[in-house]
């Protein structure tokens, strides 16, 4: 799968990229919500993982801008936070919410699980 | 003794009618300052309790009006109620005023003006009682000190409180992402390199995962009980049955494993609370049991929910290892626990208890169990029918 990686903090982000990797994904990254819409312009990607408090534009905006947008408002998006109110989040749109800390292997099954729901032919992996 | 201006006291005295001296005699002895005062202002006849309050003679009194002795801020208000008589708009008034005492403060009272006029309407005199309600403004005065103080203490708490909160869940967010960082980077630490590891490196990083898992725990438990204050209480009749069926489905991957350990004994309808917080309230307490079991015999829990007079009884009692006595009374402070019990623990649990019990304006207390464990029972008031 071709995942966008959504986050402010670098360390968690280059995480997040290992953790998906490993398991062949292909992972791109964006440093806040706008640098994350710009990336969706340019480049086809399968699943957005992303954080909620960012700079620019947060995790609830752009996933908005995402759900408003035809081109890519089919995506799967999980956000990863380590706020509690999950609720505000799915209502703006997101499929899945991961709290933080979150574990590797969790991360990887919920971003396999989120993308095999979308593609049940399991294009890619 | 009262003194009278010319005008009513042409009368030669020894002609004055019973009814006079009588009326001369209550003056002198009225409690009440009273006057006779023209409808220009001046005073006619004043009593001793009037020159009193005043502290001016009778004689100096006379000669003066009361506007002379009217506190300026306080004049124009008076007048425009004299005027109001005068012009037949009322026929009499009250009202709090400052008059000027002789020595130069203010005295605070309270006058009742009543206009007398003649046979043909002309206005005569106005007969004014004088009440001194310094001490009572005073008082009132204090009162309200008081009053504000009490409101800006309780805004300062709530201040505070809000800051607590508000500090709560910053730490909680900003601690919990470097968490994410320092177990996730952990975790690959384990998978990856694991192997090459000597038992000795495996043993510090098991130490750093088990370290920031507890931690985890702790910013949890802090966000909970900050959070506890800032919520409104929503209460609605709960349904014990059901919350516990969350709390163990939350406590155990095998729920019904450690639903075998759990005897019920919960009496119908009546509990009316904040479900969420009962269910915290559940949650910590069947932890608790869950958590300090004696490894010695098999555990048991009793979830137990009865009528108490008006009130209700939730009581949580368990086969433990019982708290230790001397910790008995304190296990309900923030960050108290048993130092010599090495399960992992931060002293939070029961302290959230009770202050969600005490938000329902209940209490809880902690009992020991015959043959080792603990009772926890919270005494939660019923739902009270307002006439």
């Amino acid at each position: 799968m071709r995942v966008l990686v959504v986050d402010d903090d670098p360390d968690l982000s280059l995480l997040m990229e290992i953790f998906l990797t490993r398991r062949g994904h292909e992972v791109l990254l964006a440093s806040d919500g706008r640098d994350g819409l710009d990336v969706l312009g340019r480049e086809g990607v399968d699943l957005v993982v992303l954080d909620w408090m960012m700079p620019t534009l947060d995790g609830i905006a752009m996933t908005r801008a995402i759900r408003a947008d035809p081109r890519v408002r089919h995506l799967p998006l999980l956000m990863v936070t380590a706020r509690h109110d999950h609720g505000e989040a799915v209502a703006a749109g997101v499929d899945e919410v991961l709290g933080k800390p979150f574990t590797g292997t969790v991360l990887v099954a919920t971003v396999e699980d989120l993308g095999g729901r979308s593609l049940p032919t399991g294009a890619s992996a | 003794m009262t003194v009278e201006a010319n005008p009513l006291a042409e009368t030669p005295r020894s002609a004055l009618s019973q009814a006079e001296e009588r009326w001369r005699l209550t003056l002198d002895h009225s409690p009440l300052g009273m006057a006779l005062v023209s409808p220009a202002g001046a005073f006619l006849r004043v009593n001793p309790a009037l020159c009193e309050i005043v502290g001016h003679s009778a004689e100096i009194l006379i000669g003066l009006t009361f506007q002379d002795i009217t506190h300026p801020e306080d004049l124009e208000m008076d007048l425009a109620l004299v005027d109001e008589c005068l012009l037949g708009q009322r026929t009499s008034y009250r009202l709090l005023k400052r008059y000027l005492h002789a020595d130069g403060r203010q005295v605070w009272v309270e006058i009742s003006v009543a206009l007398v006029r003649d046979e043909d309407d002309v206005p005569l005199h106005f007969v004014v009682h004088v009440e001194d309600v310094g001490e009572q403004m005073v008082a009132q005065a204090q009162v309200q000190a008081l009053v504000s103080e009490l409101a800006a203490r309780t805004a300062e708490l709530q201040r505070s409180n809000g800051e607590l909160e508000h500090f709560a869940a910053v730490a909680s967010h900003d601690l919990r992402s470097p968490l994410s960082v320092i177990s996730g980077y952990l975790e690959l630490l384990a998978a990856d390199h694991g192997d090459t590891l000597d038992a000795r490196g495996r043993g510090y990083l098991d130490r750093a995962q088990d370290a920031a898992g507890r931690m985890m725990g702790l910013l949890d438990a802090l966000l909970g009980y900050a959070r506890l204050d800032g919520d409104v209480l929503r209460r609605s009749p709960v349904d014990i049955d059901l919350l516990l069926d969350e709390v163990l489905a939350d406590l155990s991957a095998d729920a019904c494993q450690l639903a075998a350990h759990v005897v019920r004994r919960i009496a119908p309808g009546g509990l009316h609370a904040d479900p969420e917080l009962v269910r915290q309230l559940l949650q910590n307490l069947v932890a608790n049991a869950v958590k300090y079991r004696a490894p010695e015999r098999a555990l048991e829990i009793l979830v137990e929910l009865e009528p108490s007079g008006g009130d209700w009884c939730l009581s949580v009692v368990d086969n433990g290892r019982g708290i230790a006595p001397d910790l008995i009374e304190r296990a309900f402070d923030m960050f108290t626990r048993d130092e010599a019990d090495p399960t992992p623990g931060a002293g939070i649990g029961l302290a959230t208890c009770r202050r969600i019990v005490a938000r329902h304006g209940g209490r809880i207390w902690a009992e020991p169990v015959v043959g080792g464990g603990t009772a926890v029972r919270c005494l939660l008031p019923g739902r009270r029918v307002l006439a």
